[in-house]
């Protein structure tokens, strides 16, 4: 049922800043000289159960910090069809919980097709991406694969509805962070004003998750495809892995505080359940996208 | 004797030539608030004699991409103009048009690189972008050399009318109904004044949010 004992590992605090200078380091170099497109993102991201705890006792909330960048280029593979080419660098930490630091790099191929001339045509794509993700506890470490369909139609000058699905696969090294899940999501987007955008939408999930609890939990050993002793909370837990179904919610709102700047502002709520377990997440992200 | 008749040569020769020269046509345009209504596109149809013939079009009209917009927004042009669409961005554009007056489109192109198209029809082109639907620009084809498009201020100035009879047209993208006066010129004309009602604005805006991937 999975690996051992987690060995605590020296803190480094310097690592998360000199990680995310040389993200946006080597996401500029990239961009100067390919003159390709490219985004440098930063996010935090209060969870208010990242421990994903089916009990009080259980629920740990926290703060992570992400920073990104992405270089894409484009061409045009036929009239109205375009290809990009895409490469992804994000880190993500949390400061309560450095086992939750990770750096991810990602290689992401995506063909569009907009049916049409105008800006009322719809557009359908299709997206893959494969990866590998560094983080500091190295059960986590991973390699990861996506495929991802979607679709988008602007309905009319100020709104626009895009509707996505997407499937992953995380090959951890620990089984218990091996994941495989898939996502239904539909969001509406709407202009309010020519700098402030407001969206809902609405997400399906199916697939693993990882819940942790303080034992003895007979409930969900019943329910796991396997389990691990973990400290990533600072105490001892099990992480288990389950197979489950979640829905969610989220409405948010974003601000173009410059020509190439956009703030966002983002609430989810989040039910993750698989009979008997159930959770619920409540995640509130702030994030700050430069395009370069 | 001889130099009163030179110099009355001379007045006859220069009232002559500002008669040729015609009037230059003050123009403002407003909206139904008294605010100012810029690029807005004024041009006048002679109605007692044909459009005097195309004068030498500009060395350089263009309508540049930069910053995932188009700039201007308005250009005027006379028919057979050639227009320069270059792009100065750092991101590569589809660049398109489907109004009845000139149909083009030029696929993705990449920074450094112009494109040029010359508009034939008189007829007012709407010019987009295939990848950012926000990005717009408008290309008013007129068939007479007395135009003029106004500025910020709602002012415009069209030099050199002959007197003379016109219908005056007026163009705004936020128009709701079309806009022609006839008028006439005289040697020295009053200002033109137009009030217009506008629709509101109901322009696709550039996303708040920056999104990735390809058509926005």
């Amino acid at each position: 049922m999975g690996g051992g004992n987690v060995e605590p590992q020296p803190r480094r605090p310097a690592m998360r800043s000199r990680l995310a200078f040389a993200t946006i380091a080597v996401v500029a170099v990239l961009q100067t000289a390919t003159g390709a497109e490219s985004t440098a993102f930063a996010e935090a991201q209060w969870n208010d159960n990242v421990s994903n705890g089916t009990k009080a006792s259980d629920r740990i909330g926290a703060v992570q910090l992400a920073a990104a960048g992405t270089i894409a280029r484009r061409s045009a593979l036929a009239p109205n069809i375009l290809g990009a080419a895409e490469a992804a660098i994000r880190t993500v930490t949390a400061p309560r919980y450095p086992d939750l630091a990770l750096v991810s790099a990602a290689a992401v191929g995506r063909v569009e097709d907009k049916l049409g001339l105008g800006p009322f045509a719809s557009s359908f794509w299709l997206e893959a991406s494969a990866g590998a993700r560094f983080a500091r506890d190295s059960n986590r470490s991973s390699y990861d694969f996506a495929a991802a369909a979607g679709w988008r139609r602007r309905l009319d000058e100020m709104t626009t509805v895009l509707i996505g699905l997407k499937s992953e696969l995380i090959a951890a090294q620990a089984d218990v962070y091996r994941r495989r899940f898939t996502t239904l999501d539909a969001e509406v987007r709407r202009s309010v004003s020519p700098a402030i955008e407001l969206f809902a939408g609405a997400k399906l999930f199916r697939g693993d998750v990882v819940a942790y609890a303080t034992p003895p939990r007979p409930d969900l050993v019943a329910l796991a495809r396997t389990r691990m002793p973990v400290s990533t909370f600072g105490r001892p837990m099990i992480a288990y892995s389950i197979w489950a179904n979640a829905c969610s919610g989220e409405v948010g709102a974003a601000w173009r505080v410059g020509p190439a700047t956009s703030l966002e502002l983002r609430y989810e709520y989040r039910e993750t359940s698989r009979r008997p377990l159930r959770y619920r997440n409540q995640l509130v992200t702030v994030s700050v996208l430069h395009q370069l | 004797m001889r130099s009163h008749a030179g110099w009355l040569t001379l007045i006859l020769l220069a009232a002559g030539a500002a008669h040729a020269a015609g009037t230059d046509l003050q123009i403002r345009v407003e909206d139904q608030k008294h605010d100012p209504v810029g690029d807005g596109v004024v041009w006048l149809v002679p109605l007692d004699r044909p459009a005097a013939p195309a004068s030498a079009p500009p060395t350089r009209v263009e309508i540049e991409q930069r910053g995932q917009e188009f700039s201007p927004l308005v250009t005027v042009v006379r028919v057979g103009t050639t227009v320069q669409l270059p792009n100065r961005d750092n991101v590569e554009h589809h660049v398109y048009s489907q109004s009845q007056a000139k149909k083009f489109e030029f696929p993705l192109y990449a920074p450094g690189r112009a494109e040029s198209v010359v508009f034939d029809r008189p007829g007012v082109v709407a010019l987009g972008c295939n990848i950012h639907d926000w990005m717009l620009a408008y290309v008013v084809v007129v068939d007479t050399p007395w135009y003029s498009r106004t500025d910020a201020a709602g002012h415009g100035m069209i030099a050199g009318v002959p007197p003379g009879r016109y219908r005056a047209e007026v163009w705004h993208r936020r128009l709701a109904s079309s806009v022609q006066r006839e008028i006439e010129i005289e040697t020295a004309s009053t200002p033109l004044a137009f009030t217009l009602a506008l629709k509101p604005d109901r322009r696709i805006r550039r996303p708040a949010s920056i999104e990735r991937g390809g058509y926005r």
